[in-house]
C-alpha cells in the first residue's frame, strides 16, 4: 500500500489515476440509495422488509438496513448504514420534514454525527432521539436537528415514498453519515 | 515549467512528511530502565502517576505555597483535536510525550514547545468510540507504548515516532477497546481493556516489551474450575464485565501489580446473581506470569454501575501503632477504602469511611469490609430504584494523589448527586451497547437544597478523618497532582480554571482560565533547574455527558452555551 502511495505521489499531476477505494465496489457498503427498501435490523422479523403499516405511532423508532430489491443486495456491509424509522403526527412535522414523509412516517440515518454511535435511545415524552454515548438529543419533527449535546450536525434524512404498502427511499440521504473528520 | 526531477523532489518531500520523519531530530534519548522507573528522577515524569506507587506526586519544590501566585503560562500547543483530553504530559530528560483523542501521540521539546514528531493510528470508521480519549503513553527502553481504541498495543520508537510493533489484544468488533496508559515493569507491558458496556469478559494482558508477543492473559472473571468462578450462579460470567481501564500500580519489592476492575454487566445485579468476582474489586497480579495472588471486592453483585476501576495507591499509614503497607482507594461507591497489601498477597481490609452522601450500605463488616445493602436502594429489572451517589459515584476515573512529605491523601470528589435506574432484561448483541437499562431510565439529579457538587478533599489516613474540603458549584472531573512545594494542582470544573491549592488548607492560591475545561492529569518536570507544571485542556467525554444531564436542572445553559471544547497543552512556570 505504501508503494502505491509513493507511486501516486511521484507521478506527474496530470497523469494520476483516480484513487479508488474498496468500498466503491462493494454494494453492501453503499449508503441507502434511491429505490431501496428497508429491512428490520434485528428481532423476530430480522431481515424482513418494513411496511408502512409496521411503523406504529407512539412506539419507539425501528432500526433497519437498506435493501436493494432489484439486485437483492442487503446493505449491511457497514454499520453506518443503519436507518431509524418512526411515525409521528404529520401536522407536528415541519414542512421540510413532511415533504420527505409518508403519512407521518419519516426516516433518518441512525449514526450520531458526534462520534458515530448508533442513536438507539428514544425519549417518549419529548419525542426525541437520544444518543447513548454522550447524550446528544435530536428532534425528528424538525429534521433531526440537534436539541442539546455535543453533536454539531443534524442526522441526515432519508426521503420516503411508499409502493404497495412498502416503504421506499425516494432519494439518497440528505447529507454525509456520521462524524465529520477534521482533516 | 515543472520538470520530472522537480516533481520527484516534491514527491519525495511529500512522502517524507507522510511518514512523519522528525521535523527536529531528537537528540540522544535517555533510555528508560527498570532502575529509573523504580526511582524516577524528580525532574522527570516517566509514567501515568509519576511513580509505580501511583502517588501523582512531584518532589519538585521550586514552585511552592509562597510563590505560586506568580505562576504564568510559558507556552501552549494546540493538539488539532476537539474532544476530551485526559493524559498527563510525560517527560524524559527534555522530551515530552502527550496522547490525545483520535489515537494521536505528539512528541515535543519540553522546554521550548517545539514539535519533534506526531503519530496517529488509523481507526476504522465502523468503530464507534464510547470514550474517545486516551490516558497516556508508557515509556520503557527507547520506546513509547500506547493503547488504541481499536484494542491494539502499539510500540513506537521514542526518537522518531515510527511504529516498531503492533499487537491486537482483543476484537473491537465485540466491544473491546483501550484508552489506558500501559503499566510497564520488568520488561512486561501490561494492559486491561474497556468494554463493560458491551458485555465483555474482562482480562489483563502482559506483553513482551521488546517483541510485542503476548506472554500471559489473565481473565478478571474466573472461568470454570478457577477460584472465584463459584460466585457466578449462572452463565452470566461469560459476558459479566470486570473491565480494566486504568493503569495498574506496582510494588517493585514484591513484583506484584494492583489493578481496579469495572462494573458487572449488564447493570442490574438480578441478571447476574452471585458476588461476581472479580467485578468492582482490586486484583493483585504477579507481573512475571499474570497470576492473581490476591483481591479485595469493594461491593458484591454490582447493581449501580459503580466501576471500582480506579487503581488503589500504594501508601503507608498507621493503625493501632502498626505501620501498614496500604492500598488506598476512593471508591466509586462513595467510600474511601483503606486496605493492607501485607507481604504481597491476600489483601486485607483495614477501614472504610464515607466521603460523599451514600445511602446504599447499611453496614460494613469490620473484619472483611463486606457491605450489607438497603435492598430498596439496589436496582433491579422493572422497578425504578433510587440511590446515592449516582452511577458516576463519589469519584469516577480521575485519580487521587498522595503527598509523602505531609502524609495527606487528596480526593477529587462529587457530592450531592443521586440517581435512579430501571433495569430491563434484553439479549446481548455482540459489539453493541448492553446496559440492561433503557437510556431515558438512567437518571441523575442534584439533591434539593444543597449548594455544591465538586470537591477537592484532603484526608489524614492515620486518623481516618477529612482535614479539609474545598467545594465548587460545578461538578469536578479534575485529576490531581501534588508537589514538594506543598501544592495540589487540578482543573476539572466548568469554569475552565486550572487551580493551585495550599496542601495544608485547601485555599486556592492561584488559578488560570484556560481555553476549555480540564479533565486531564497534570504533571510537573524541570529542565536546567526550572520547574514547570503542564496540563492539557480540552473538555469532553464523560464531563460533557454529565454536563448535559445536569445543565437544564442547574440552570447552567440559560443561553445554550456549554463549556467550550478544544485541545490545548498548557505549560506554566514562574517568571
Amino acid at each position: 500500500m505504501l508503494g502505491g502511495l509513493v507511486g501516486w505521489l511521484l507521478s506527474p499531476i496530470w497523469f494520476r489515476p483516480k484513487r479508488v477505494r474498496a468500498a466503491d465496489h462493494d454494494p453492501t457498503k453503499l449508503r441507502a440509495q434511491p429505490g431501496d427498501q428497508l429491512v428490520f435490523k434485528s428481532g423476530d422479523r430480522k431481515d424482513e422488509v418494513i411496511a408502512a403499516a409496521d411503523v406504529v405511532a407512539g412506539e419507539k423508532p425501528l432500526v433497519g438496513y437498506p435493501y436493494d430489491p432489484v439486485n437483492d443486495v442487503l446493505r449491511k456491509g457497514s454499520r453506518l448504514n443503519q436507518i431509524l424509522v418512526l411515525r409521528l403526527p404529520p401536522d407536528e412535522l415541519t414542512e421540510e420534514v413532511r415533504a420527505r414523509s409518508v403519512d407521518g412516517v419519516i426516516a433518518y440515518s441512525a449514526i450520531c454525527t458526534h462520534e458515530n454511535c448508533p442513536v438507539t435511545g428514544w425519549h417518549p415524552d419529548h419525542e426525541q432521539f437520544i444518543c447513548p454515548c454522550h447524550e446528544t438529543h435530536y428532534d425528528p419533527k424538525n429534521g433531526a436537528r440537534v436539541v442539546s449535546g455535543p453533536a454539531k450536525r443534524a442526522l441526515p434524512a432519508l426521503p420516503l415514498t411508499v409502493k404497495e404498502g412498502i416503504l421506499i427511499a425516494a432519494g439518497g440521504l440528505t447529507g454525509k453519515v456520521g462524524k465529520r473528520k477534521s482533516s | 515549467m515543472a520538470t520530472n526531477r522537480s516533481m520527484r523532489l516534491l514527491g519525495g518531500a511529500l512522502v517524507a512528511s507522510a511518514l512523519m520523519l522528525p521535523a527536529v531530530a531528537a537528540a540522544d534519548y535517555s533510555t528508560v530502565t527498570d532502575e529509573r522507573l523504580r526511582n524516577p528522577e524528580p525532574e522527570n515524569w516517566l509514567m501515568y502517576r509519576g511513580n509505580y506507587e501511583g502517588w501523582g506526586f512531584s518532589p519538585l519544590d521550586q514552585i511552592n505555597t509562597d510563590n505560586v501566585k506568580d505562576l504564568k503560562p510559558v507556552w501552549a500547543y494546540s493538539t488539532d483535536v476537539n474532544e476530551g483530553h485526559q493524559s498527563p504530559p510525560m517527560v524524559n530528560d527534555g522530551m515530552m510525550f502527550i496522547t490525545t483523542p483520535e489515537n494521536q501521540t505528539i512528541a515535543l521539546d519540553a522546554e521550548t514547545g517545539e514539535l519533534i514528531w506526531r503519530h496517529q493510528s488509523e481507526i476504522s470508521e465502523e468503530l464507534f468510540q464510547l470514550h474517545p480519549t486516551n490516558r497516556g503513553a508508557g515509556l520503557y527502553g527507547d520506546r513509547v507504548y500506547l493503547t488504541t481504541t481499536d484494542c491494539f498495543v502499539v510500540a513506537l520508537d521514542a526518537r522518531t515516532g515510527e511504529e516498531v510493533w503492533k499487537t491486537a489484544i482483543n476484537d473491537w468488533e465485540l466491544g473491546y477497546y483501550m484508552t489506558m496508559a500501559p503499566l510497564i515493569a520488568e520488561g512486561v507491558v501490561m494492559v486491561g481493556t474497556s468494554g463493560g458496556e458491551y458485555g465483555i469478559r474482562g482480562h489483563i494482558t502482559g506483553l513482551d516489551a521488546e517483541t510485542g508477543e503476548i506472554k500471559w492473559v489473565t481473565h478478571t472473571i474466573p472461568g470454570p474450575g478457577e477460584p472465584g468462578h463459584e460466585t457466578w450462579e449462572t452463565d452470566a460470567w461469560k459476558t459479566g464485565g470486570a473491565s480494566v481501564w486504568l493503569t495498574g500500580n506496582y510494588d517493585a519489592e514484591t513484583g506484584i501489580s494492583y489493578w481496579g476492575t469495572g462494573n458487572a454487566a449488564p447493570w442490574t445485579g438480578d441478571l447476574h446473581p452471585g458476588d461476581n468476582l472479580y467485578t468492582t474489586s482490586t486484583v493483585a497480579l504477579r507481573v512475571t506470569d499474570g497470576q492473581i495472588v490476591g483481591h479485595h471486592q469493594y461491593h458484591w453483585n454490582d447493581s449501580w454501575d459503580w466501576d471500582e476501576v480506579s487503581t488503589p495507591l500504594l501508601v503507608p499509614f498507621e493503625r493501632d501503632g502498626r505501620q501498614i503497607n496500604g492500598l488506598v482507594h476512593a471508591g466509586r461507591n462513595g467510600y474511601l477504602w483503606l486496605l493492607d497489601r501485607g507481604a504481597g498477597s491476600n489483601i486485607g481490609f483495614v477501614d472504610a469511611h464515607k466521603y460523599v452522601r451514600q445511602d446504599v450500605f447499611t453496614s460494613i463488616d469490620p473484619e472483611t469490609g463486606r457491605p450489607t445493602y438497603d435492598v430498596s436502594k439496589k436496582p433491579v429489572v422493572g422497578k425504578e430504584i433510587h440511590f446515592c451517589p449516582s452511577l458516576w459515584g463519589g469519584k469516577d476515573w480521575p485519580p487521587e494523589a498522595y503527598n509523602p512529605n505531609t502524609g495527606m491523601f487528596y480526593i477529587p470528589a462529587n457530592d450531592n448527586l443521586c440517581g435512579s435506574l430501571i433495569g430491563e432484561d434484553v439479549p446481548l448483541v455482540p459489539g453493541e451497547l448492553w446496559l440492561g437499562v433503557p437510556i431515558p431510565d438512567i437518571k441523575m439529579y442534584f439533591v434539593e437544597g444543597e449548594k455544591h457538587i465538586g470537591e477537592v478533599q484532603a484526608w489524614n489516613l492515620n486518623t481516618g478523618e477529612e482535614v479539609w474540603s474545598t467545594k465548587f458549584e460545578s461538578f469536578n472531573w479534575g485529576p490531581l497532582l501534588t508537589t514538594g512545594g506543598n501544592l495540589v494542582f487540578a482543573g476539572g470544573t466548568r469554569d475552565r480554571l486550572f487551580r493551585a491549592f495550599h496542601g495544608d488548607t485547601g485555599e486556592v492560591l492561584w488559578e488560570f482560565k484556560t481555553n476549555s475545561g480540564i479533565t486531564a492529569v497534570p504533571s510537573s518536570y524541570a529542565i536546567n533547574g526550572k520547574q514547570y507544571i503542564a496540563v492539557q485542556a480540552g473538555w469532553g467525554v464523560d464531563a460533557v455527558r454529565m454536563e448535559n444531564s445536569l445543565s437544564a436542572e442547574r440552570g447552567w445553559d440559560g443561553d445554550m452555551r456549554p463549556t467550550p471544547i478544544g485541545g490545548v497543552l498548557w505549560v506554566f512556570a514562574l517568571d
